[in-house]
């Protein structure tokens, strides 16, 4: 059964507590202070922890390898006069740095041309989602941790994981993903919920 | 569910990156305590993100991609450095009003005692670079005037002064509502204060200069105005003539404040050079430790923290400046140099000011052992040279153009 558009009780308690005190995004969070008060050697450091998780997400989201390049090296240099903006008070370190790059994807994916959500885009999206790149990829220093949330992923209803990865990889809206696959807005946005909870679960299982 | 419009599915975006307006993120959060749907697509966007992002095939970034970022890091670092007002740090902690406030005073204080005294007093200009553009005063720094706020100033003076002040106010509160704009000093206008750039290509490191150092180069221009209330005698009685900063001088110009600081152990001592003083280039070894030694190597990451110039080939390598190693600020042919002897390595003996001629021959303008104090070395420069600063003839602190 799905869950309904209001979800209740513990479900939506998850959904709006903070994020999983995560040791890694504490460090990223230090980093990022650190690179507010013009430490070069602060922004490098974050590089080299997370370049390769911003490059594989924005490789996920635009499907281009010189895209995802040049957005990677938009999204750090972006970073260098914009820390300070940072908060930790609204978002971990790491859930940041992704939505600068994100947002920077969704401009690339916005300005290669005008996207109407029809069933043909749909479809098209779904199956780009679907291409599992192995050549070239790795395991994350987390290996485990990558693991446990692509099994995660794997195991969301097929309905599920398109509809996520759809809303956050590909920015369609959740009127958009609800009026291509025929189905209530509501039970989109209860599908996504689920699909969050379940990852999110995942990451919490992993830090304790 | 409630439903929100495309405008606060952006405004969620933009309210966890911070790039709200004050007033736009008071509003975003009042909605946010009401507003059960919008605080769950923040906190979906928030949690989203990290899940799927640490869900999808991992790959190493491309190998190219940081040698890019350093470098347009480098570049806007180098830029702010050129135009320290463009730096946001400088504007909060009122660095640049008080920079400006200083080239306000400077160059009009010049220009009072020189010619404009026996003139009618000037329009007070309308705009920093205004300001840049006075005419040449035609007294040189050298001769040192009479400090223009000093209490002894001509009566009449005040009158200016007070219009001065009311400017700088009103310069502050532009400065205060307009973005900064870059406004390049006139290269040719020699007595502006310049922040000397290390020479070499690009990409290299920043000048970080610490709030410690900037004090003291402050000092330092008002002490080569003459503004300072102790005297050079007084300082020296004292040891050290501002607190925490020590001062010295290696070829104080006639008139000016002498040497000083060398009694107590603790306070920086000048062993200016003999002209016959011309010696083979020090020999140069990297600084070593630097925190990203290892990542550096694997990804062409400039040595953050290591000197890599040789002064016999200065075309081999970069001199890379960091951590506020030597700030040079040029004040006419007055060149100031700022030192934290905190940041020296350890043991690297006294630091020594060299004169590089073309052919990577330095002769040695003056030595000095540093105390504990962050320490400014004035000398007198010439334009057609370069400058090096070393820490025990081993490890560069800075090497800088006076031409450019």
């Amino acid at each position: 059964m799905e869950l309904t558009d209001q979800p209740a009780g513990r479900a939506q308690e998850e959904l709006i507590s903070p994020t999983p005190d995560d040791p890694e995004s504490r460090e990223d969070a230090r980093l990022l202070r650190a690179i507010a008060e013009e430490d070069q050697r602060a922004v490098a450091l974050l590089y080299q922890r997370r370049s390769g998780l911003v490059y594989s997400f924005l490789l996920r989201m635009l499907g281009n390898r010189a895209e995802a390049q040049e957005v990677l090296q938009d999204t750090f240099i972006r970073l260098w006069r914009r820390a300070k903006d940072y908060d930790e008070d609204r978002a971990s370190a790491t859930a940041w740095l992704l939505l600068l790059a994100r947002g920077l994807a969704m401009d690339k994916l916005r300005a290669r041309s005008r996207r109407k959500a029809t069933m043909s885009a749909y479809e098209s999206e779904v199956s780009a989602l679907e291409v599992e790149e192995i050549t070239g990829a790795r395991r994350l220093d987390s290996a485990e941790l990558a693991e446990a949330c692509r099994a995660a992923l794997n195991r969301l209803p097929e309905a599920q994981s398109r509809a996520l990865q759809l809303a956050f990889l590909r920015g369609w809206t959740h009127e958009e993903i609800a009026g291509v696959q025929g189905e209530a807005l509501g039970t989109v946005k209860a599908r996504i919920r689920r699909g969050l909870l379940a990852l999110r679960k995942t990451l919490k299982d992993y830090y304790g | 569910m409630a439903e929100f419009s495309p405008q606060h599915i952006d405004g969620a975006m933009d309210y966890l990156l911070g790039r709200l307006a004050p007033v736009d993120r008071r509003q975003f959060e009042t909605r946010l305590e009401t507003d059960n749907a919008l605080r769950e697509y923040v906190r979906e966007l928030e949690q989203g993100v990290v899940a799927l992002a640490a869900a999808v095939p991992q790959h190493e970034a491309p190998p190219m991609a940081w040698p890019m970022i350093g470098g347009e890091v480098a570049r806007q670092i180098q830029r702010e450095n050129r135009l320290p007002f463009l730096r946001p740090g400088w504007l909060a902690g009122g660095w640049a009003l008080a920079v400006i406030a200083l080239v306000v005073i400077i160059v009009p204080g010049i220009w009072f005692r020189a010619a404009i005294l026996s003139r009618p007093p000037p329009t007070p200009s309308g705009s920093v670079a205004a300001v840049a553009t006075l005419p040449p005063a035609p007294v040189p720094i050298a001769e040192r005037p009479a400090p223009a706020l000093r209490n002894d100033s001509a009566p009449d003076e005040s009158g200016r002064i007070a219009v001065l002040q009311a400017k700088i106010t009103q310069l502050e509160a532009q400065l205060a509502r307009q973005p900064a704009v870059a406004q390049p000093a006139p290269a040719a206008d020699a007595r502006g204060v310049r922040l000397m750039p290390p020479v070499g290509g690009l990409p290299r490191g920043t000048i970080y200069i610490s709030p410690e150092l900037q004090s003291a180069l402050l000092l330092a221009v008002a002490r080569e105005m003459g503004w300072t209330l102790n005297t050079p005698a007084s300082d020296a009685a004292s040891g050290t003539n501002q607190p925490a900063v020590d001062f010295v001088d290696l070829n104080p110009p006639a008139g000016g404040p002498a040497a000083i600081g060398i009694a107590p152990a603790q306070v920086a001592s000048a062993v200016p050079a003999s002209p016959s003083d011309l010696q083979t280039s020090p020999s140069v070894l990297p600084a070593a430790g630097s925190p990203l030694e290892n990542f550096s190597a694997s990804a062409t990451l400039p040595a953050l923290g290591a000197s890599t110039t040789d002064p016999a080939n200065p075309g081999a390598g970069e001199t890379v400046n960091n951590g506020g190693l030597a700030p040079v600020l040029a004040l006419g042919n007055r060149m100031i140099a700022a030192i934290n002897p905190a940041t020296l390595p350890a043991g690297s003996g006294p630091v020594t000011v060299w004169q590089m001629d073309n052919n990577g021959n330095g002769q040695v303008i003056g030595t000095v052992t540093m105390g504990s104090n962050p320490t400014v070395i004035t000398f007198t420069g010439d334009a057609s040279q370069n400058y090096l600063l070393t820490a025990g003839g081993t490890n560069i602190l800075g090497q800088f153009p006076l031409g450019n």
